[in-house]
């Protein structure tokens, strides 16, 4: 078993896996910072190493600051959670070069499942369906028309080398498709210095589903069944749940084959997710994501596997504690993601202190949190604070268990979309299972936070009860202010 | 005792009484008679006519935030100084004619020119933060006076980034 783990990230994941090695009885180091000094995960931190200024590529992302702090406190593993250098190849190499062990897949899966195209081919080889399209190897405008013809339109522009968005054009027409390829490599070019674009069918109104895979070194790879992550916004899910209301059980089968059959292809090894696009009854591999996510709770909720301590359990060298043959998911969860940002100006991150936080506790609810009342939210990281996961014997209960969390979620001092998520969960399109990826600019376009209305009165009554509140709150508590009893005991002053 | 808030750019004038465990409001549009419980950190329960709320509220420097059924009120103060400026709060107080920078970030892309007109929630400008990209937008139908920034630029919170004219 490992020793000692650096975990190389921050926020809620690092203490998710803090909390996965300490019940295993490994020790953890968490990693900070400077904007960090006071940040929960340093805080619960048995050992924390400052690893640099606030930037993230000062900090963060700096490879040879991680390893020197894994090996002068003495770790032999180094976990790297969601993001920063989750998949970072050169990252999961040097570990290894350092003589330490990745608590994750190998340099080479991360590598050849990083370039789409390159992924793209190994699909094909392992006979999983991939979204219609392809590479125009000769580069020439005129086989770029044939093969969208081929394809049908609209058809998609990609950056083989792509992500987040970039070097991506939708093209719906003939006559806009040579322009939209010099564009995209030009994006391409300047942004990843790979011009190599490549077409796919543009689907138009898909849902995204993923398949949790998990395997060991031992070739045993196993799947933990579906994620459906539709609900997204610029590009990324705010509300993520298993089963989905997309799948019957023989696809489901079929695409939790079709994810081991990639995960095997890629001699892929500890966990990860296959990502599919799934439109009019069929799926398309859209790529693997090649670390824990930040929507593997759901997965754990209904299969009762701990994805986390597997990973180490895994990265000491053990065989899957499980076959494919004892995962049965009972009953449904729904993850939601509370972010520090506005919803009604375009989900602007709001970084600032937390003046007031109280989060919910419920049967069957958990919480992955990385805030604390009166902590800061920095402007330098990804702005996710916690998550919410509600589990219930059906999709109604978890929903209607997820709906009343939030309501009793209450954080105040910087924006959140708390509110945006109820009004999410509560649309009646949402309550019916429709969902597609384009689901939040259909449906809630023009959302803006309700307004306190008849309640003002009320609303009233609170803002003068806080102007005369003593502070307590850890919002304007003057550091080492005297104070006796009689300052407790003092009357009201209106 | 008498405050102001300021919500949405409205004075709010509010009189207040406390006796014991019950508030009395005068507001201009009636008096409302809570009786009260301090449960502490910020929370008060109260109740009128029956009924019973959960109020949450908490001052931080020139604002105050209430947390009422879900419904999040922030209120200004208006006699205190104006010295929290930071993060999203930015354009709920103050002049709304100047578009600054709600914090550190990266100018990405400037959309629009001095001497235009733009739409209210028409975006002017792209500024990378926290590893996205935020559309600054105009909070009215204004024309653009002044652009302050270039694409590429680094730039601080509270910059002034573009300076508008609100147009009736």
């Amino acid at each position: 078993m490992l020793k000692k783990i650096l975990i190389a990230n921050r926020g809620e994941i690092a203490l998710r896996i803090m909390r996965a090695a300490r019940e295993m009885n490994i020790p953890t180091v968490a990693v900070y910072s400077e904007a960090d000094l006071a940040a929960l995960h340093v805080l619960r931190a048995d050992e924390a190493i400052l690893i640099g200024p606030p930037p993230a590529t000062e900090s963060y992302l700096r490879i040879d600051k991680l390893i020197d702090a894994a090996k002068q406190t003495g770790c032999d593993a180094v976990h790297p959670g969601y993001g920063f250098l989750a998949e970072n190849a050169d990252f999961a190499q040097a570990v290894v070069d350092a003589g330490l062990i990745f608590i994750g897949p190998s340099a080479e899966a991360i590598r050849s499942l990083g370039n789409k195209l390159g992924a793209r081919e190994m699909m094909l080889e392992a006979k999983v369906p991939i979204v219609p399209g392809g590479e125009v190897k000769s580069g020439d405008l005129e086989d770029f028309i044939e093969l969208a013809r081929a394809i049908g339109y609209p058809v998609l522009v990609k950056a083989a080398s792509g992500g987040g968005g970039k070097g991506m054009r939708i093209v719906p027409a003939e006559d806009q498709l040579l322009e939209s390829v010099e564009a995209a490599r030009r994006e391409a070019q300047s942004a990843f210095s790979d011009p190599t674009v490549y077409l796919e069918k543009y689907l138009e109104r898909p849902r995204h589903i993923e398949f949790q895979v998990i395997a060991d070194d031992f070739g045993n790879t196993v799947h933990l069944y579906e994620r459906e992550c539709s609900i997204q916004r610029r590009h990324q899910k705010i509300i993520e749940e298993t089963p989905s209301t997309a799948l019957t059980p023989e696809l489901r089968q079929q695409m939790g084959q079709a994810a081991v059959a990639a995960a095997k292809a890629a001699h892929y090894t500890s966990a990860g997710t296959v990502e599919f696009l799934f439109f009019e009854g069929h799926y398309y591999f859209l790529e693997v994501n090649t670390r824990i996510q930040v929507e593997h709770p759901v997965t754990e909720m209904t299969t009762g596997i701990d994805l986390v301590k597997e990973q180490i359990r895994i990265a000491s060298g053990e065989k899957l504690s499980f076959t494919q043959d004892d995962i049965h998911p009972r009953g449904h969860a729904t993850e939601c993601r509370i972010y520090a940002e506005d919803p009604a100006i375009g989900f602007l991150p709001s970084a600032g202190k937390i003046h007031y936080l109280n989060e919910p506790s419920a049967a069957n609810l958990r919480i992955d949190s990385g805030i604390y009342s009166g902590c800061d939210v920095p402007i330098y990281y990804d702005p996710i604070l916690s998550k919410v996961i509600a589990y219930g014997r059906d999709r109604e209960e978890s929903t209607e268990r997820m709906i009343l969390a939030l309501k009793d979620y209450s954080i105040l001092g910087i924006k959140s979309n708390v509110r945006f998520l109820i009004d999410c969960l509560s649309h009646p399109e949402y309550r019916s299972g429709n969902l597609f990826t384009g689901f939040i600019d259909q449906h809630l376009p023009e959302w803006s936070e309700p307004e306190i209305g008849e309640n003002l009165p009320l609303a009233l009554a609170g803002a003068v009860l806080a102007m005369s509140a003593r502070q307590t709150t850890g919002a304007e508590v003057t550091a080492g202010a005297p104070s006796s009893l009689w300052e407790t005991l003092g009357k009201w002053e209106l | 005792m008498d405050y102001q808030f300021v919500l949405n750019g409205q004075v709010l004038a509010v009189k207040a009484e406390r006796i014991g465990d019950r508030l009395t409001l005068s507001l201009p549009t009636g008096t409302h008679v809570f009786d009260l419980v301090d449960l502490g950190n910020g929370e008060f329960l109260l109740r009128s006519d029956g009924k019973q709320y959960k109020v949450v509220a908490v001052k931080a420097s020139s604002k105050v935030i209430v947390l009422t059924d879900c419904i999040t009120t922030t209120f200004d103060l208006p006699s205190l100084k104006d010295g929290d400026h930071f993060g999203a709060d930015q354009g709920e107080h103050g002049d709304k004619s100047k578009v600054v920078a709600p914090m550190p970030g990266k100018v990405v892309k400037v959309l629009v020119e001095p001497g235009q007109t733009v739409e209210p929630k028409q975006k002017l400008l792209i500024v990378e933060a926290m590893k996205m990209e935020n559309p600054l937008v105009a909070p009215f139908k204004a024309e653009i006076v002044k652009v302050n920034c270039t694409a590429g630029e680094l730039v601080d919170s509270d910059k002034i980034l573009i300076e508008l004219r609100q147009l009736t």
